[in-house]
């Protein structure tokens, strides 16, 4: 069945969603900045202390008064701040001092690994989770309903990094296998190539499950309970009125409608998947954000440490903005304007 | 009674004078009844609490999770301090009874520590010939409970030789009763956590929901902004903030503040929805014409309302707290030395190497597990039983 | 009743076995803290073309009796006994609906083409995220082999005999942007799409304006007159049953008190259940001094429903007798009642 209404609200939808946006993209931007000031002291701070009182020599002195210069420390907290957007707007997100090279060199491939793990996990999440749901709810209270549900249970309780820790041991113990990164030793610093993608497939199901298993519980439950819930309304006994088959009665009428929370939270998934596959990147020593935040972190690298939790939120923000686009061509109410999407 | 079950009676035998009538209920009994119904039910909540069975499972695991809390000092045979200084690394002992001469008391073999790989491998085997007995309710080293009350008595443990059914870890502690000492941080944080969440996230909810306009965009627009920031990366920038030269105590305080940062403002926003909801109700306008103040509307009226929506959702809430910490302290940015939590305890599985050779130190992670659970089932059961109509 | 009262369409009853015929149905739902007796012995006919009203309180039975003939009821109900027996518009042969499988081929086949029904709330009868047209159109290619465009130009028309104007534009909105009226002449218009020889109304017009009531009552009566349609009118609502029906059957929790035809339930109510409900309507022209008087007591606890006589309890004529449940029996020709007064 087609779904009517023209594309002139959408695009008006679109605009008015990213319009929103931009003023909480400037906040975030003040709050990381602030994230980075806050620590008393930091590795800049510390080399710089180093250079004058540890060496003291006039070459040293001159390194420091370029290195203050540069990062601006002898001005105002907001002067920074202004240098630092400017700069970001510009593509340039500071220096990492720790490894003296430009930020968005560092962080620009792992930006892109944690964007395909999240998306991977995203997707196989709601594969898994809504097949489950349907049949859960359609074969209430017996024991496949049970089984699902009490894996469902288990699958919200397990902190993600305990599971990814677990394989890991299961994996070098009882496999001999270590799967910890993305690709193997041949490929990993070997340029793109079909060979290197099917490695990537290899490597990434893993952490995309373990990442995804969480968010797949709490999917399966609320898919299980909404398609309940709809299945005892109204229209639902009209489209089997009408003599349509069951599993038509299911499908195209209750399914369609109790999907539409699921999309809705679509955005509300994002952080848990993005913490999730943070730490666990920890634990499997995977080449996205996660790594390299939490060392820049211990080694106080202000910019570079500022600059991830920047990209984090705006990973976040782009995410919900889609998320919303998708639940308004799919739910025809959202984009005429009313909101209850009960 | 159904009509099959009464008598069958012959409709000729019986007469067909009028019967007096009785009057049914009175206005004013129904009055009572339904008074009664209302003072009645947290009993209600409580009763249909009861019928399900994950719920109450989810109860009994809190309850000796809790238990665990409160009686640490007793429940552990060491301190968590104590070291052991032959049994670095040593497997957890396997527990026998009967036999070896004891009678039917419990008991474990010594570990005797032996080399191998050249010496740079510690191996440890059970020593036959030396078995401990364990003893119930024994003295052992002396404890304050609570730090208040001196004691000595452990609920177990033995005068023999060290017991340690968890294992040793790499300072030779006894990880059984590192675990219950670590259950006092991991399950109070939770807690301390939820309700600063609560407090906060309801107080900013209802003032959202009920005065709505600029308050409300305000204050949702800066809920907005904190729900743009992925927690755990948050919580990790924070607690790296924290200065290196706090105190144990200090750095607790500031954990939880720090994971309850993000926590209320997913209560605020479902408060506020609730608060739209009753805002429109009949008795909030009876209220008003009434002469009733703001303030007394929203603490008599609409708080009583939803403290079964805020009971459940702060029962789900403690989980995520839960898992925060215990992320945390397992990255090495959560709770510090001496301190101890769960996280803590992981922290020192987190290696292959140690993971694969020591297997044993990642058994903290069964309490983690448990807490989630009891805590996930006891909240679903709640909400069942406090909203029966699903709303 | 506060509505001019007209004529309802008046069709002469066919002679010979009934379209419908129910026959001591039991419905009953296993829940957890017991056993409801929804439906515990209902008994009625509809003859081909004819409008019969059934009438009772909420919760008295009438809408899972009406679900029961399609086979909709939802677990934990169940068919515990009785026939439903249909003759079907071929008149060939006679099945008893209340022995199909509900997910089965055959009362597929029979839903919307032979029997169909509206429901009492139409925003929440159609499914909100397809258009009207699409959901009518959907009834007419479940039962007739016909293109896409062909069911969708058949849904059109139907909007238009339904007296909705401008239909090709209705047939392409969505529900929620139509009036309570429009959306329940939209559901009609579903209803009659195959061409039903039975139509069930369940409190079609409950949800509706009163100004909308009468006009939604004067379609489904056209609609009635113009096909031959029999029609199962479900209401609690005694002034829409004196509009529309030939015969009412009233039921009390669970079973049919009293049926017969319209005139002789209205004028001589023989059950004092039928009496009551008659006293409790308000009437123009009484005099404004006199009080309402409604039925006394409140309908049981539907877990513990007393044995006998259902409405013993609150009977101002009960009997010792009536600790035993009494059966329909004819008290004047056409015109049955469950009472001892009257057997």
């Amino acid at each position: 069945m087609a779904l009517g209404g023209g594309s002139g609200p959408m695009i008006a939808y679109v605009l008015q969603r990213v319009l929103y946006a931009i003023p909480t993209l400037i906040l975030i931007s003040i709050v990381s900045f602030v994230l980075i000031e806050l620590p008393p002291g930091d590795y800049l701070q510390q080399r710089i202390a180093e250079l004058e009182q540890r060496y003291g020599d006039s070459s040293s002195m001159a390194q420091a008064d370029q290195l203050r210069a540069r990062y601006g420390l002898d001005r105002p907290l907001w002067r920074r701040y202004v240098m630092w957007v400017g700069g970001a707007l510009h593509g340039d997100l500071g220096q990492s001092f720790r490894y003296e090279q430009p930020v968005n060199k560092l962080i620009g491939d792992r930006v892109l690994f944690t964007i395909v793990l999240s998306l991977a996990a995203l997707i196989v999440s709601y594969a898994i989770a809504i097949p489950a749901g349907i049949f859960s709810a359609t074969h209430r209270n017996t024991w496949g309903d049970y089984v699902i549900s009490s894996l469902a249970f288990i699958g919200m309780s397990l902190p993600g990094f305990l599971l990814a820790l677990l394989l890991l041991v299961v994996g070098l113990v009882y496999f001999d296998v270590a799967l910890v990164g993305l690709f193997s030793p041949r490929y990993a610093d070997a340029p793109w190539s079909f060979g290197k993608f099917i490695d990537l497939l290899n490597h990434l199901w893993i952490p995309t499950l373990i990442v995804g298993v969480n968010g797949t519980a709490g999917l399966m439950r609320i898919m299980r309970s909404n398609l309940l819930d709809v299945l005892g309304q109204q229209f639902v006994q009209t489209a089997r009125a009408k003599g349509l088959r069951e599993r038509v009665v299911v499908t195209r009428h209750a399914v369609r409608i109790a999907i539409n929370p699921l999309i809705s939270i679509l955005g509300m998934s994002l952080p848990g998947i993005l913490s999730g596959s943070t730490i666990i990147s920890i634990v499997l020593n995977l080449p996205t954000m996660g790594p390299l935040l939490f060392q820049s972190l211990k080694d106080q690298d202000m910019y570079l440490a500022g600059s991830q939790i920047m990209m984090f939120s705006l990973l976040l923000i782009v995410g919900n903005l889609l998320a919303d686009v998708a639940l308004a061509w799919v739910d025809p109410r959202i984009r005429y304007g009313q909101a209850d999407a009960q | 009674m159904s009509a099959a079950q009464a008598p069958r009676l012959d409709p000729a035998t019986l007469s067909r004078a009028r019967v007096a009538q009785t009057d049914g209920p009175s206005d004013e009994e129904r009055l009572l009844a339904a008074e009664e119904a209302r003072i009645g039910q947290w009993r209600q909540v409580w009763r249909r609490f009861r019928r399900s069975r994950l719920g109450m499972t989810g109860l009994a695991i809190l309850v000796v999770l809790y238990g665990a809390v409160v009686f640490a000092e007793f429940l552990a045979p060491y301190h968590y301090t104590t070291s052991f200084t032959e049994y670095v690394h040593a497997p957890p002992q396997r527990l026998h009874l009967g036999g070896a001469g004891l009678g039917l008391r419990p008991y474990v073999y010594d570990l005797t520590r032996g080399y191998a790989a050249q010496g740079l491998l510690r191996v440890y085997s059970p020593d036959t010939a030396k078995p401990i007995a364990i003893h119930f309710l024994v003295p052992g080293e002396p404890y304050r409970l609570w730090g208040l009350i001196p004691a000595r008595r452990h609920l177990f443990g033995s005068p023999d030789g060290p017991v340690a059914l968890l294992g040793f870890d790499r300072m030779g502690r006894d990880l059984l009763s590192r675990t219950i000492y670590g259950a006092r941080i991991s399950m109070t944080i939770g807690l301390v956590g939820v309700v600063l969440s609560i407090v906060l996230g309801a107080v900013l909810g209802t003032v959202s929901g009920y005065y709505g306009g600029t308050i409300d965009h305000l204050i949702q627009r800066f809920i907005e902004l904190l729900a743009s920031f992925p927690s755990i990366p948050l919580w990790m920038a924070l607690a790296a903030a924290l200065p290196p030269e706090w105190s144990s105590v200090k750095v607790y305080f500031g954990i939880t503040v720090i994971l309850s940062v993000l926590g209320w403002g997913g209560l605020a926003r479902q408060l506020r929805g609730i608060v739209l909801a009753y805002r429109e109700q009949d008795f909030v306008m009876a209220a008003r014409c009434a002469g009733a103040s703001d303030w007394h509307i929203i603490s008599r009226h609409l708080v009583p309302g939803c403290t079964s929506h805020i009971l459940v959702i702060a029962t789900l809430s403690v989980p995520g707290m839960i898992l925060g910490e215990t992320a945390l302290s397992f990255l090495g940015l959560g709770i510090r030395a001496p301190m101890t939590s769960w996280g803590v305890l992981l922290e020192e599985a987190q290696h292959i190497r140690v993971l694969t050779q020591y297997p044993w130190l990642v058994l903290p992670a069964v309490p983690v597990l448990l807490a989630v659970l009891g805590f996930n089932f006891v909240g679903d059961a709640l909400r069942d039983a406090a909203d029966p109509h699903g709303r | 009743m506060t509505r001019p009262i007209r004529m309802g369409a008046s069709v002469p009853v066919e002679a010979g076995p009934s379209l419908l015929s129910v026959e001591d149905l039991r419905v009953f739902f296993h829940i957890e803290a017991g056993t409801v007796r929804a439906v515990d012995g209902v008994t009625l006919s509809v003859q081909r073309g004819q409008a019969v009203g059934l009438v009772g309180e909420s919760g008295c039975g009438k809408t899972i009796t009406g679900m029961s003939v399609l086979g909709l009821l939802q677990p934990p109900g169940r068919i515990e006994g009785g026939r439903i027996l249909f003759r079907g518009r071929t008149d060939s042969q006679t099945v008893d609906l209340a022995g199909l499988d509900p997910r089965g081929d055959q009362i597929r086949a029979i839903r919307g083409a032979e029997i169909a029904i509206v429901f009492q709330e139409p925003m929440t009868s159609l499914n909100p995220v397809y258009t009207v047209g699409d959901q009518i159109a959907e009834a007419v290619l479940v039962h007739r082999r016909v293109t896409r465009r062909d069911a969708r130009d058949q849904a059109v028309e139907m909007l238009q005999r339904v007296g909705l104007p401008q239909p090709h534009r209705i047939a392409g909105e969505y529900p929620h942007q139509l009036s309570g009226g429009m959306r329940q002449r939209a559901m009609i218009a579903m209803a009659l799409s195959c061409d039903p020889c039975l139509l069930i109304a369940d409190e079609p017009t409950t949800a509706l304006d009163v100004t909308v009531q009468a006009q939604i009552l004067d379609l489904i009566a056209r609609a009635q007159a113009e096909r031959h349609m029999a029609l199962l009118l479900i209401t609690h609502d005694l002034g829409v049953v004196a509009h529309m029906a030939a015969a009412i059957a009233v039921m009390y929790l669970g079973t049919v008190v009293e049926c017969g035809p319209r005139n002789a339930i209205f004028s001589s109510p023989l059950h004092p259940y039928t009496q009551a409900l008659l006293r409790s309507v308000p009437v123009l022209g009484r005099r404004a001094k006199e009080r309402l008087s409604p039925v006394r007591g409140t309908v049981p606890d539907p877990l513990a429903v007393p044995a006998g006589c259902p409405f013993a309890p609150r009977c101002p004529e009960q009997m010792e007798v009536c600790c035993v449940r009494p059966s329909l029996q004819e008290a004047e020709p056409g015109h049955q009642v469950a009472c001892w007064l009257h057997g």
